[in-house]
């Protein structure tokens, strides 16, 4: 108890003013604007700008404040000085910050580099507030900084440049990221879980239906749609000598397979594969829904050449699907109209939608009816 | 709502092969050009983050003309999935691929010797203290300076093929470690 107290003392001994002007006063202004404007919030919620006018100005006096602070004795944390971001940080909370009380991606992008000119600033000042002409490695140390800023200022442009990407090709979501060198997905748990699952539904209509004889794929066709849990059961006890699918948090999926089209040119398979959540405490479902269609592959041109008709396999994965909108709708990529859950392929809305609320990629994980 | 797509990997191999340019770089002007252990240190980490923060600014510059038609598909289905569109002509895609490695090799073999030149000349950077052998002629003097400059940017030169031919080779292993 008494070690919490006294670090509540210095906290409140480092910021009482030593005079009147000092960095302290002023960040205590800030502050106490802020308050202010909180209070007249509570007051009066319809007052919305006075409320901005006043949180504003306190921020730029709390900026203020943390900048001379900063100035006059760099703070560290595990040795690395944070001091910079810190002040660069409520400076665009000042400057950069939109309705929303979200910075704007202007203020992500100045963010480093506004840090490495602080840092630089903060060698050409001196403890009693003059200027001087920085140390040898003082220059090198500042040089560092800048640089390191704008490479940083550029890996968040890049990503802000990528998000711009995936609204202007929606379908990037269905990409499978794991075989590209540049991108990598941060995911929930959950949907990595799916993602092995609806792989292995992948990886098993390829051997099925990729590079087969053409008779042989639609006797498979017929088999599948004859017994509805053949593909199921294929995945979940082997088939033709491969091992069954295993996944970490038990066995409660279900994969369902459904084929539309006549054959000429090509048969759609639609697969969707549902599962529960790892997370006792979360009983949702989530599911995918794949989109593969099967075409005759293009004989040889020789003429007596002896090959006979394949098939060849294309999935909502592959770039030809992301990129081409158009020739697929011709290809004949139309709605199934018995199926209960809209394949990515066909929601126009994906589309149309500046941003999706849940983007996932590779995978569509669309969280549906929670099981109980 | 987190981020799920982010350059990541992108961020991490461009931060390996940083420091397989100091390593190697700066091996080389302590070994070679025989600076101290900082400066080369020193050196070599600014030329590499200079080259680095230069070359994604000239690719803001040239976005537009990069990412455009048939190229941007094709770039961005390079960049998303790992391999490129099928049955869609290739043939600029190709050459475009081949002109950005061009740049980016010659560009840092020009600019990261350069950029220490510049630093030098702006006093943000020091000279080696084996430069200033206090002989009594000035020209002599100045004759000693262009040697170690010379001696200094070969092997800035020589550590940036190595470490180019280095991190290709590292990348080559890696993806053919996972095809096999």
């Amino acid at each position: 108890m008494g070690s919490v107290v006294d670090r509540l003392k210095s906290f409140f001994t480092l910021l009482a003013p030593p005079r009147l002007v000092s960095w302290q006063s002023m960040f205590l202004f800030g502050v106490g604007l802020w308050v202010v404007s909180a209070v007249v919030g509570l007051a009066d919620p319809e007052n919305v700008v006075d409320r901005y006018i006043l949180r504003r100005v306190g921020w730029f006096f709390i900026a203020g404040g943390v900048v001379w602070r900063q100035a006059l004795d760099p703070v560290k944390v595990l040795g690395f000085p944070i001091g910079a971001w810190a002040a660069s940080s409520a400076v665009i909370t000042f400057f950069f910050e939109d309705e929303a009380r979200q910075w704007t991606q202007t203020g992500f992008i100045l963010w480093p580099l506004l840090s490495g000119l602080l840092v630089t600033l903060s060698y050409f000042l001196s403890t009693s507030g003059h200027w001087r002409v920085p140390s040898q490695l003082e220059r090198i140390k500042a040089i560092v900084a800048l640089a390191v800023g704008i490479v940083l200022a550029c890996w968040l442009k890049f990503y802000f440049v990528t998000q711009d990407w995936m609204v202007k090709y929606p379908r990037l979501w269905d990409a499978q990221i794991e075989h590209s060198s540049f991108m990598a997905t941060l995911q929930d748990p959950r949907e990595t879980l799916g993602q092995n699952l609806v792989s292995e539904v992948d990886r098993l209509l390829y051997r099925k239906f990729n590079g087969q004889p053409w008779p042989e794929i639609e006797k498979q066709l017929q088999q599948y749609l004859g017994d509805p849990d053949r593909i199921d059961n294929d995945l979940k006890q082997g088939s033709e000598g491969h091992s069954p699918v295993t996944i970490p948090f038990g066995s409660d999926w279900d994969v369902t397979f459904s084929v539309t089209g006549t054959g000429n040119p090509s048969y759609t398979m639609t697969t969707m594969t549902t599962w529960k959540s790892p997370l006792f405490f979360d009983n949702r479902d989530f599911s995918v829904v794949r989109v593969c269609e099967v075409t005759r592959a293009p004989l040889p041109l020789e003429l007596f050449s002896e090959a006979t008709q394949t098939g060849l396999l294309e999935c909502n994965t592959s770039p030809e699907f992301i990129f081409a909108e158009r020739k697929v709708k011709q290809a004949g990529v139309e709605s199934p109209t018995d199926q209960p859950v809209a394949s990515p392929v066909q929601t126009p809305d994906r589309n149309e939608a500046p941003m999706p609320v849940k983007p996932i990629a590779p995978i569509v994980p669309t969280p549906t009816v929670p099981s109980r | 709502m987190l981020p799920v797509v982010i350059p990541l990997r992108l961020f991490l191999s461009q931060l390996f092969c940083l420091c397989v340019g100091v390593a190697i770089e700066s091996t080389l002007l302590l070994k070679r050009a025989e600076l101290p252990r900082q400066i080369a240190f020193h050196y070599s980490l600014i030329a590499n983050v200079v080259a680095v923060s230069v070359g994604w600014l000239m690719l803001f510059a040239s976005q537009d003309l990069l990412f455009s038609g048939v190229r941007e598909q094709q770039l961005l289905s390079y960049l998303f999935t790992g391999e490129f569109i099928p049955d869609v002509s290739m043939a600029s895609t190709q050459f475009t691929c081949a002109m950005l490695a061009i740049i980016l090799f010659l560009g840092g073999l020009m600019l990261k010797p350069y950029s220490i030149r510049l630093l030098q000349r702006l006093e943000i950077l020091p000279l080696p203290p084996n430069a200033d052998v206090g002989l009594d002629d000035p020209r002599l003097n100045a004759l000693v300076l262009l040697r170690l400059r010379e001696r200094i940017e070969g092997s800035m030169r020589i550590g940036h093929v190595l470490s180019t031919l280095t991190t290709i080779l590292f990348f080559m292993v890696a993806s053919a470690s996972l095809w096999l």
